[in-house]
C-alpha cells in the first residue's frame, strides 16, 4: 500500500487517484498536439517563401559577377567574345599579339595597332558585334608593361567605322620601348557584369639598316641591282632596310622578294629617282615594300608588279601599259601619287590580301586609257578616292568587280 | 493487497454520489456521478473488456479526451473514473441541423488531435460516432474508450467485432485488423453526416470537403489517409 501525496491516506499500489481528496497521484503529461498549418498560413508562408525564392534568384542573377578571361576569350550568356590584335584572320592560338617597330629617336614617331573586340553568337561565327555592344555601358583598355618596360598608351575603345565587323575598338600605340604589355579589356555590362580579357602583345625591335648614296655605290642599276644582292646575302631578313636612293634614272628594273624595303626617292631639281624597267615585288613572307618619292617611267610593260604588299607615296607613273598592277596576295595603296598616259593606271587584280587599305587620297589618273581598273578587290570595303582627280582618261573606272567605289570627294574633270 | 479495481469500485460507493445513470446495457455501465466532498461531477464506466487503453490515457492530458483519473481491470471487467465533459454530444445537436462546413471542419480536427493522441498510445478508437463526441464550448471531445483496442502486430483480426454499424469500417467486421485508418473511415463517415445528415454511400457531401470524405471512407484502408496528421492537413 501507499498514502495519497496529498492527504496521506493508504491507497493501492498501483492507484492513480486518490478518492478521498481528488487529488491524481502521478501528474499526465499534457499530450503534444499536431498543428494544422492553416491553408491561409500555407498560402502566406508560401508566398512569402516564394518571394523570398524569387528575391535570392533575383539577387542571385542581379549580383554583379565578374567574369575574367583566362586569355582574349570568354563566353557569356550565349555569346563568344574575343580581343584580337590581328583581327579575324587571326583566329586560332596562340592569341598573343606580336608585332615589330624600329626604332626611333623621334618622340612623336610611333606605332598604332587597333585591339579590336569581336563578337560572335553561340560559337557559330554569326556576327553579333552591334548586338553584344548595346549591352555594354562602357568599356576600357589598359596596358600592363613587363619586366620594366614601357607601357602602351590605350585609349578606351569605340565604335569604329573602319573595323565595322568589330564591335569596339582602341588603338593601342607602342614604340620599341614597349616590349611586351599585357593589354585588358575590361567590359562594364549594363546589367553589372563584367568581363575581364587579356592579351598579352609584344613589340620587337626591328633591325633598321639604312643605305645612303654617298656611303654605298648605287648611282646605276647594276650598282643598284648588286647592292640588293649583297643585302639579301648579308642582312638579316626580319631587318628592314632602307634605301636612300640618289636622283638618277635606273635604266633597269629591280626584283624584291622577302624583305621590307623602303625606297626613298630624291629630286635635284631636275632629275627625279626613276625606274625605267618594271619593278617586281613578291615574297613569301607577308613584307611590304615602301616607295616614297619615286618615279616609274616605262615603255610598256608593268611599272609595278606586286606580288605583296607595296605602298606608294608621292610617286608618279607613266608610258606603262599597266602602270601598277596589284596581283594575288598584294594590295597597292597609292597616296598623291600621279598615274599618267598609260594604258592602264592602276589595275586590281588581288583575290587576298594582309593589307588593307582603302585610300586613295590625292591620287591622279590622268590620260590613261582606263584609270583605274578594278578587276578583283580583296574583301568588300568601298574605295575611297578622296582629293583623287580623274581627268583625260579614256575611262576613268573600269568597275569589274563591283566592289563600291566612293568618288563623293573625287574630281572628274 | 487490495486491487485498484476494487478499491476503485468500492470507494465510488463511499466517497461517490450516483447523479444519473448515462448508459446501461448487458455489458457496460455509465454513470454520472458527484464527489461527496467537492461536489465535483466525474463519469463513472464500467465495461466487459480491457482497460488497456483507459491505463494509457492516464498518462497524458489532451483537450480533446476527457481526463482519465483511474482506470482498473479485473475479471474481464473494466472500471474508469473520468472527467465529466459538460455539454452537448454531437448527436444531440444534428438532431437540429447539419453543420456549416466550418464549424464540421472544426469538430473533425479536433477529433484529429485526439485521435493523434490515441493512435500515438497505440490504440484505436473503433467507435466513432456522434453520441462519443461532445462540444465543450468550442472544443469537441473524444469520449468513450469502450470499444477502443490496443494494436497487436501479427493479429489476423480484431478478436471481436466492436463498433457502431454505419460508422465502422469495414475491416472492423472481420476484413483485417483495425488500425488508425479504421478510425479515419469513421470520421470521414462523421463528417458527412454533419454537412449532409447521411451516410456518404447514400449521399455524399459536395466539393473538396466531399472529396477528402471519399478518400477518408476508401474500402481498402490503404487507399485512406495514411493518419490523422495526413487528413488534418488535408482538411
Amino acid at each position: 500500500m501507499k498514502t495519497c501525496i496529498r492527504c496521506g491516506k493508504p491507497l493501492p499500489d498501483d492507484a492513480s487517484f486518490c478518492p478521498y481528496c481528488e487529488t491524481v497521484q502521478t501528474e499526465p503529461k499534457d499530450a503534444e498536439l499536431p498543428k494544422k498549418w492553416r491553408k491561409k498560413t500555407v498560402t502566406i508562408l508560401g508566398i512569402v517563401l516564394l518571394i523570398a525564392l524569387t528575391a535570392a534568384i533575383g539577387y542571385g542573377l542581379r549580383q554583379p559577377k565578374t567574369i575574367e578571361a583566362d586569355g582574349p576569350e570568354l563566353d557569356y550568356k550565349g555569346y563568344h567574345v574575343m580581343i584580337r590584335l590581328n583581327g579575324l584572320k587571326d583566329l586560332e592560338p596562340p592569341y598573343e599579339g606580336e608585332a615589330s617597330a624600329e626604332k626611333t629617336n623621334n618622340a612623336n614617331a610611333g606605332y598604332a595597332v587597333p585591339s579590336r573586340l569581336f563578337v560572335f553568337k553561340d560559337n557559330d561565327m554569326v556576327n553579333a558585334g552591334e548586338e553584344f555592344a548595346a549591352l555594354i555601358d562602357h568599356a576600357s583598355v589598359t596596358a600592363a608593361p613587363r619586366d620594366g618596360a614601357n607601357a602602351m598608351e590605350t585609349h578606351d575603345p569605340v565604335y569604329d567605322e573602319v573595323f565595322p565587323d568589330a564591335a569596339l575598338a582602341s588603338n593601342v600605340f607602342y614604340d620599341t620601348t614597349c616590349g611586351t604589355n599585357d593589354l585588358t579589356w575590361t567590359i562594364a555590362m549594363k546589367n553589372g557584369d563584367t568581363l575581364v580579357l587579356n592579351q598579352a602583345f609584344t613589340v620587337h625591335e626591328l633591325v633598321v639598316v639604312s643605305y645612303y648614296p654617298e656611303d654605298v655605290p648605287m648611282q646605276t642599276i647594276e650598282e643598284l641591282q648588286a647592292l640588293l644582292g649583297r643585302i639579301d646575302a648579308e642582312i638579316d631578313p626580319a631587318a628592314v632596310v632602307n634605301l636612300y636612293l640618289p636622283p638618277v634614272v635606273y635604266e633597269g628594273g629591280i626584283h624584291i622578294a622577302d624583305r621590307t624595303y623602303t625606297f626613298y626617292g630624291s629630286s635635284d631639281g631636275t632629275v627625279n629617282t626613276t625606274f625605267t624597267q618594271p619593278v617586281t615585288v613578291n615574297a613569301e613572307q607577308p613584307t611590304y615594300t615602301d616607295f616614297f618619292g619615286v618615279n616609274f617611267d616605262g615603255n610598256g610593260g608593268t611599272g609595278i608588279h606586286a606580288g605583296r604588299s607595296v605602298n606608294c607615296y608621292d610617286c608618279e607613273f607613266s608610258g606603262w601599259d599597266t602602270a601598277l598592277l596589284a596581283g594575288d596576295g598584294s594590295w597597292a595603296a597609292v597616296h598623291n601619287c600621279v598615274f599618267q598616259d598609260n594604258g592602264i593606271g592602276y589595275q586590281f587584280n588581288s583575290g587576298s590580301s594582309k593589307l588593307v587599305s582603302t585610300n586613295f587620297d590625292g591620287t591622279q589618273f590622268l590620260r590613261n586609257g582606263i584609270g583605274l581598273h578594278l578587276l578583283r578587290v580583296p574583301g568588300d570595303k568601298p574605295l575611297q578616292m578622296n582629293g583623287c582627280v580623274f581627268e583625260g582618261n579614256g575611262t576613268d573606272i573600269q568597275n569589274d568587280c563591283g566592289i563600291s567605289v566612293d568618288l563623293s570627294e573625287a574630281e572628274m574633270r | 493487497m487490495t486491487s485498484v479495481y476494487d478499491f476503485l469500485t468500492a470507494q465510488i460507493e463511499t466517497e461517490f454520489l450516483t447523479e444519473k445513470q448515462l448508459r446501461h446495457t448487458q455489458r457496460s455501465s455509465v454513470l454520472l456521478l458527484r464527489h461527496k466532498t467537492s461536489g465535483k461531477p466525474y463519469v463513472f464506466r464500467t465495461f466487459e473488456g480491457s482497460a488497456e487503453v483507459y491505463r494509457k490515457l492516464l498518462q497524458v492530458r489532451c483537450p480533446y479526451l476527457p481526463w482519465v483519473y483511474e482506470a482498473a481491470q479485473q475479471d474481464g471487467r473494466a472500471a474508469v473514473l473520468e472527467e465529466f465533459i459538460q455539454g452537448d454530444t454531437l448527436q444531440d445537436l444534428l438532431t437540429a441541423a447539419n453543420f456549416s462546413q466550418e464549424q464540421a471542419k472544426a469538430v473533425i480536427e479536433d477529433l484529429c488531435r485526439a485521435l493523434w493522441v490515441l493512435h500515438g498510445l497505440g490504440a484505436v478508437h473503433r467507435d466513432i460516432k456522434p453520441q462519443n463526441i461532445i462540444l465543450r464550448g468550442k472544443d469537441a471531445v473524444l469520449i468513450d474508450f469502450d470499444a477502443s483496442r490496443v494494436t497487436k502486430k501479427g493479429s489476423e483480426t480484431d478478436t471481436r467485432v466492436l463498433g457502431t454499424a454505419g460508422f465502422a469500417a469495414p475491416e472492423q467486421f472481420g476484413m483485417s485488423q483495425t488500425d488508425g485508418r479504421a478510425d479515419i473511415y469513421s470520421l470521414g463517415v462523421l463528417l458527412n453526416v454533419m454537412l449532409t445528415g447521411s451516410h456518404p454511400s447514400k449521399k455524399l457531401a459536395a466539393g473538396r470537403l466531399g472529396r477528402i470524405i471519399q478518400k477518408c471512407t476508401m474500402i481498402d484502408p490503404k487507399s485512406r489517409y495514411r493518419s490523422v496528421l495526413h487528413l488534418l492537413e488535408d482538411l
